[in-house]
């Protein structure tokens, strides 16, 4: 028996395509702890960035078909979290409060990288204080990749909006960043 | 500004290693996907008789699967003058003799299609 766990992204997405489940499980359990700490960011919410990932890879099994290039099945999963995502922030608005701002963090560490961690935490609360807009495209383009275009795209904003939020993301993160240089 | 790309990938990458999801939820996730069965559509099979092209990948890719080595990708299956046709991509791993291997994935999937077809004229691969 071959060990479909040792199988490359791609194939596993070409497979899950053709309806195998035990393909799409694989893929699952490789990348979902990456896309629900994504979506918690997005989020800032770990309940919230749960039920986002499970809808997220719902529609992903049902679109796997028309996936063009399934070797970047990780980015393009990546991106239905985040269109999900902007979905939730969009509806969330004026209603319900955000259940947990502070991300919750398992213990570790005393001294050990205690200067690369505060760091970490520094952009970390300066990213949860952007704008949603904001920190949602910075997001997408530094830690997902994506390019201008394809933010635009599923975002639904013209280039230029997404090159003036970012560019404003940038501003702010650079000040509020700049003791940690 | 590649400092700050960097780090907000270590960011998230510190996320993944130190959150711990809750109990129970990927395992939902993956039962949520389980009952979503593609089917496809179905195929002459014997008299009055159709087999679905789910069905036929699923046993394409369990027999496949089965040859030391092998790793079945994606099935096609094509209509020939009106017998199925399958086209199977097929990845080997390791070292092991690509020719070999696939012409061993070959006949362990045609006897299994004939195992499971009864029809005159099995389905070519």
């Amino acid at each position: 028996m071959s060990s479909i766990e040792q199988a490359t992204d791609g194939l596993l997405a070409r497979r899950a395509a053709d309806g195998d489940g035990v393909a799409f499980g694989v893929l699952v359990r490789r990348h979902a702890p990456f896309w629900r700490a994504f979506a918690t960011r997005l989020l800032r919410s770990a309940g919230d960035a749960e039920d986002c990932v499970q809808e997220s890879l719902i529609t992903a099994w049902e679109q796997l078909p028309k996936l063009q290039e399934p070797d970047k099945v990780r980015a393009w999963v990546t991106t239905i979290v985040s269109r999900k995502a902007t979905d939730r922030i969009r509806s969330r608005r004026f209603t319900d409060p955000i259940d947990d701002l502070e991300v919750p963090a398992k213990g570790l560490d005393p001294e050990r990288a205690a200067v690369q961690r505060s760091q970490l935490d520094a952009l970390g609360a300066v990213l949860a204080a952007l704008p949603e807009e904001q920190r949602t495209i910075w997001l997408l383009r530094e830690v997902a990749g994506e390019s201008y275009d394809d933010i635009a795209a599923h975002l639904g904003v013209p280039v230029d909006t997404v090159r003036g939020r970012l560019a404003r993301a940038r501003r702010t993160v650079i000040d509020r960043m700049k003791d940690w240089r | 500004m590649a400092r700050f790309a960097a780090l907000s990938q270590q960011l998230v990458d510190r996320d993944v290693t130190e959150q711990t999801p809750t109990p129970g939820w990927l395992d939902g996730l993956l039962d949520t996907v389980a009952q979503e069965v593609r089917a496809g559509r179905d195929l002459p099979y014997a008299e009055g008789l159709v087999v679905t092209e789910g069905a036929v990948r699923t046993l394409v890719r369990e027999a496949g699967d089965g040859v030391p080595g092998a790793l079945v990708g994606r099935t096609r299956i094509r209509d020939l003058d009106g017998a199925p046709r399958i086209e199977i991509e097929l990845s080997v791993l390791g070292d092991r003799p690509l020719v070999a291997v696939a012409d061993r994935v070959r006949e362990v999937v045609a006897a299994a299609l004939r195992r499971h077809t009864p029809s005159p004229r099995p389905p070519s691969t």
